[in-house]
């Protein structure tokens, strides 16, 4: 990572942290075409051994900043929620870009996970398991969050669990219930 | 949402579950046929639930896609999405009426309440606006799913802007297109409405050439509470490039406003781009120039550049007071009369011009950029003596002051050195205990000024040679002297470290005093922290850079008698934050600033001028930072230029230490020479040898009688006893875990599994454990067997985030830090159980401090504390066997100047604890001084 960016990246957490308005959406950027960089030089295959694990990707980041004690970061699970959603965007984007420009570059190769992958195998039905999603957040903000944390970004169960503070079982409850939901709102039974 | 919906919601989400915990069959439906209570509809929700769960569970293959329906309205097809709301084509499905309308849907699933809210107002605006310019809502509701939405008559047209290229309008044309959305915009305002938003995308033309006004998502009723309608808006709330300076500022907004945006798509349409030159489009950098930058000439004609130029003023009192006002002289134009807007002077954007190919080349990445002739750059210049900072020409170029402390020696602290220029030998002018630096020479090069650390500190006056004599205190608490090219007067920063009128830590005041004694003066300003002094060449006033609210720099100048200092309006550059004002030779204002850590120096013409402009980095391998308040450059009144830049290096260092008291009985030493990067090593209990892990895993044993080295690629960690090495042994691909392999120094046998990703911080005696950082949460000490993997977490804090964990020799005791916002660090022991968690009743508290490590024996812990700004190395004895505190904090080692723990990376240093020594890596700015050339 550069000096520069680092540096801007760990100021705006710093402002983020002090509470101050607008600093996360100025990070989003950073973060995102971070996040993004790293996730299309895996699929144009640069890196042929890996395969997109975007929990990686983001422990990278959040890594360093701890490494450097710049960040004393009190809500990590903010950050990590923060991330999922960014996860998203970012497959969500590239769904869109690669329906635009009909060419199947692979995005369908992100390893969604093959539970999720069932609800939108196809670059224009992850627009609306984003929309779907959308709406299940207008019911239950956690469920989706739930989604994003463990499919979107990779968490396990438990690391989900621990980011967003409940219980295991929780979780799974919810994977489970969201996942039928999406189903019913994707595709009727 | 519908309290009803989300009820119905919860209770779906109850039976499912409830039927999940039923076998398949007679039980389940008979418990669904109960939680339902005749409910058919919820009964048929549930059964799809739980048909979809078992098509998850067996991966159904995909089915055909569908589009969802608002009220009466079927989605047909995706218009689009943005942050603010996905938009579909969709037609009355009724069949009543056929009918195609854009239906508007709330998107974004985080910022729901305040979509929502944004939704209801929108449609609240719509319903009172009646205008042929204004897409007209035909029907708004909340969806079967719960879905606000907007149903907005559908305008099948191109966005203002790709309408213009795509049917090649002409001015003209361009023109009338604008006057329309004036004209629809006059309309908005006489409803009290301000829309906000106005930009391209949100403005469609039809295929006759109608302009049709959208999105009124941001709009506001100018007569709503301003509080209501204007906190907490956000950056984001509009959009960057349309945004009007008050915007950006977050200040209360009129309807001129909106005449701000509709000046940035005019500009836009007429010259085809925006009105700042951007390539950095962070917020934050956008936000900037919308509020300091002024806009560059259009480039069109003459008229309309200066109809332009007066929509995009950025004091909306300078702007056309109405959209009609507007709308008019554009008429005026397109009828050949003459439009009122006047352009401003012309030398004023012959200075912009000149201004904006700084700030261009400042976003665009500062290196790039070469004087336009090539021939200035920053070179080293060799002041004859190692270290040398902060350079001080006299006016009249014959002498050089600039302050040294020479390296490799402890504690050395700088002192002040003349030098004839050019080639003269310096000879060294002050000697104290304590540091004295920051000079300025008088012109005739016969008075030093200095700043002087020690009781009372502040500023000094030195006669020099031929005269000579001793100090004496010019003003107590001062920094930063300078002294103005007539000699009379020396421009000062208060800190506030002797107290003074100082509104807040860390600002720094500007003052003068006489030079030769008085009063000193408070120079008017705000409550901004000056950044750096220049007198200007006629001694009549100062100019400094400081911070606006925006955390923008501005160039201000203060008058020496009396009057309030003020911006210079033509200084418009995106600084670096760090940057600070030097000097002033002629008519050319000087500063320096880092971008990335290069030092650059940067001119700025006083009187504007075509030509003037120059900009210089050093050169080749030099890294610095500009961030001391005395970084400086100097200038001679014939137009030598000098500058200074650091760079911070590291060394480790070796304190022998008594084990009974604690304390050094010996000088610090150092173990490794200073070179870029970290250098920390960790030595065997014993002290008789130590790892030094190095980047890219060059890692090494080295015994340290005999110097002798064993490769160790790879080494990250010793045990506390000194026996086993952890090395990570390679990368999991995709993962950041990594394998990490125990290896026995003595036996040479070896072991690994993966460990989490996350920060490893030691390996335990015998090397069956490893403390590491929590990958899921930071709150959290996480202990790994590095034989089965098993691992748990066993230190866990709920608010403060833990650190450093270390184990005791005899790997029962885990020394670690907490850390919370706004408060010091606190230092912990616990017990180690392996992967048995330890509560926090059960943890010893030993006090603030920071980076605590074991000392071998078990009865004493070693830390740092901030003492005196400075962090510093101190000690305590605990009971070996409860590790309770039992003596005072002693202090070890001070550092104070050049050597700091504070220099290096924060996180990356460490103490490493032997029987008798302390092994540590300092951190050091090297200094030197560049020419301008």
């Amino acid at each position: 990572m550069q000096d520069s960016r680092q540096g801007e990246i760990t100021e705006l957490l710093h402002r983020w942290e002090e509470g101050e308005p607008g600093a996360i959406e100025a990070l989003a950027p950073l973060v995102y075409d971070q996040l993004r960089g790293i996730a299309e030089a895996c699929l144009r295959h640069e890196r042929p051994e890996h395969t997109l694990q975007p929990t990686a990707v983001v422990n990278e980041v959040f890594v360093d900043l701890l490494r450097m004690r710049r960040v004393a970061l009190h809500d990590r699970a903010h950050f990590f929620t923060f991330a999922a959603q960014l996860i998203r965007r970012i497959l969500i984007d590239s769904a869109r870009k690669a329906k635009t420009e009909k060419r199947g570059v692979g995005w369908q190769r992100i390893p969604l996970d093959a539970e999720l992958a069932w609800l939108g195998g196809e670059t224009a039905e992850s627009l609306d398991l984003s929309a779907a999603l959308n709406d299940l957040a207008e019911f239950d903000a956690d469920k989706t969050r739930t989604i994003e944390l463990h499919f979107f970004l990779g968490c396990t169960v438990d690391e989900t669990a621990e980011i967003l503070e409940v219980s295991r079982s929780t979780v799974e409850r919810n994977l489970r219930f969201s996942l039928a939901w999406l189903g019913q709102r994707l595709r009727p039974a | 949402m519908l309290p009803a919906e989300l009820e119905r919601f919860r209770q779906a989400e109850k039976i499912f579950h409830a039927a999940l915990a039923k076998a398949a069959g007679e039980d389940r439906d008979t418990l669904i046929r109960e939680s339902c209570g005749g409910d058919e509809s919820l009964r048929t929700e549930i059964g799809g639930l739980l048909a979809n769960d078992e098509r998850a569970r067996t991966a159904a293959p995909p089915a055909a896609e569908r589009l969802p329906r608002f009220g009466v309205w079927q989605a047909l097809k995706l218009l689009g999405r943005g942050g603010m709301g996905t938009v579909y084509l969709a037609e009355r499905a009724d069949g009543i009426v056929q009918m195609t309308v854009a239906v508007k849907v709330v998107p974004l699933a985080l910022a729901s309440p305040a979509i929502e809210e944004r939704f209801r107002r929108e449609r609240q605006f719509l319903a009172s606006l009646d205008h042929p310019r204004i897409a007209r809502l035909i029907d708004g509701g909340v969806s079967d799913t719960g879905l606000p939405y907007l149903a907005m008559e559908f305008v099948d047209g191109l966005t203002i802007d790709r309408f213009c290229d795509a049917r090649q309008l002409d001015v003209r044309a361009r023109i009338a297109l604008v006057r329309q959305v004036l004209e629809a915009l006059a309309y908005v305002h006489s409803r009290h409405v301000i829309h906000r938003d106005l930009k391209a995308s949100n403005i469609l033309v039809g295929e006759s050439g109608q302009v049709k006004l959208l999105d009124f998502g941001t709009a506001r009723l100018v007569d709503a509470t301003a509080e209501a309608a204007l906190t907490k808006t956000g950056v984001f709330a509009f959009t960057p490039e349309y945004a009007s300076p008050e915007q950006v500022r977050g200040e209360p907004l009129t309807f001129a406003s909106d005449i701000y945006s509709a000046g940035v798509l005019g500009y836009r349409l007429l010259s085809g781009r925006l009105p700042y030159r951007i390539a950095d489009r962070s917020p934050a950098a956008m936000a900037r120039a919308i509020a300091r930058v002024q806009p560059e000439p259009s480039g069109i004609e003459a008229p309309l550049d200066a109809v332009l130029a007066k929509a995009l003023r950025k004091d909306p009192a300078g702007r056309y007071q109405s959209a009609t006002e507007m709308d008019a002289d554009l008429a005026r134009y397109l009828e050949g009369q003459r439009v009122r807007a006047r352009r401003p002077r012309k030398r004023f954007w012959g200075a912009l011009a000149a201004g904006l190919v700084i700030f261009a080349a400042g976003i665009l990445g500062w290196r790039t950029l070469r004087a336009p002739d090539g021939a200035h750059r920053l070179i080293p210049f060799d002041a004859g003596v190692p270290n040398a900072m902060q350079p001080a020409l006299s006016n009249d170029g014959k002498w050089l002051a600039f302050a040294a402390s020479s390296s490799g020696e402890e504690n050395e602290h700088p002192e002040i050195w003349l030098k004839p220029m050019p080639n003269g030998a310096p000879k060294r002018v002050t000697a104290g205990e304590a540091a004295n630096d920051e000079p300025s020479l008088s012109p005739d090069g016969r008075w030093l000024a200095f700043h002087f650390t020690r009781q009372p500190a502040g500023i000094y006056l030195l006669p020099l040679p031929p005269v000579g004599g001793a100090p004496r205190l010019l003003v107590a608490g001062g920094r930063v002297p300078r002294f103005s090219p007539d000699g009379k007067w020396i421009a000062y920063l208060n800190t506030g470290e002797n107290g003074g009128d100082i509104p807040a830590a860390n600002t720094r005041m500007l003052y003068v005093v006489p030079a030769q004694g008085g009063a000193p003066v408070r120079l008017a300003m705000g409550s901004a922290s000056v950044q750096g002094v220049a007198w200007n060449s006629d001694s009549q006033s100062v100019l400094f850079l400081a911070a606006d609210e925006f955390a923008t720099l501005g160039l201000w100048k203060a008058p020496l008698n009396g009057g309030a200092a003020a911006l210079v309006p033509e200084f418009s550059y995106d600084l670096p934050l760090s940057s600070r004002a030097c000097a002033v030779t002629g008519d050319r204002f000087l500063y320096m600033s880092a971008n990335e850590f290069v030092p650059s120096l940067g001119e700025f013409p006083l009187k504007p001028g075509p030509g003037a402009v120059r900009y210089s980095t050093a050169q080749g391998r030099i890294r610095g930072e500009v961030r001391a308040e005395n970084a400086s450059c100097t200038a001679s009144a014939s137009g030598a230029i000098l500058a200074d830049a650091a760079d911070n290096r590291s060394s480790a260092w070796v304190l022998p230490i008594d084990p009974g008291s604690g304390h050094a009985r010996g000088p610090l030493a150092p173990l490794t020479k200073l070179e870029p990067g970290v250098q920390q090593p960790r030595f065997a209990p014993d002290g008789a040898s130590f790892l030094f892990p190095q980047p890219g895993l060059a890692s090494f044993l080295q015994d340290y009688r005999t110097g002798s080295r064993t490769p160790l690629p790879g080494a990250t960690e010793m045990s506390s006893d000194g026996l086993f090495i952890l090395e990570a042994s390679r990368r999991i691909p995709g993962r950041s875990s990594e394998i990490f392999k125990v290896l026995n120094l003595k036996t040479g046998e070896a072991w690994g599994q993966v460990i989490s990703p996350g920060v490893i911080w030691d390996l335990s005696p015998g090397g069956q454990w490893v403390l590491a950082a929590s990958a899921a949460l930071h709150r959290a000490i996480v202990v790994w067997d590095t034989r089965t993997a098993e691992h748990q977490a066993i230190y866990a804090h709920p608010t403060a985030n833990l650190y450093l964990a270390n184990f005791s020799r005899d790997g029962r005791w885990a020394l670690y830090s907490s850390e919370e916002r706004g408060r010091q660090p606190h230092m912990w022991a616990a017990p180690f159980r392996g992967l048995q968690s330890v509560p926090a009743t059960e943890w010893v508290d030993l006090g603030q401090g920071d980076y605590p490590r074991w000392a071998p024996g078990g009865g004493r812990i070693y830390f740092t504390q901030v003492h005196d700004g400075f962090e510093c190395i101190f000690t305590r004895a605990v009971d070996p066997a409860t590790k309770r505190p039992v003596g005072p904090v002693t202090e070890v080692q001070h550092f104070h100047d050049r050597l700091t723990v504070g220099g290096l990376r924060p996180g990356t240093f460490r103490i490493s604890v032997a029987q008798d020594k302390l092994a540590f890596s300092l951190g050091e700015p090297v200094h030197m001084l560049l020419q301008w050339q």
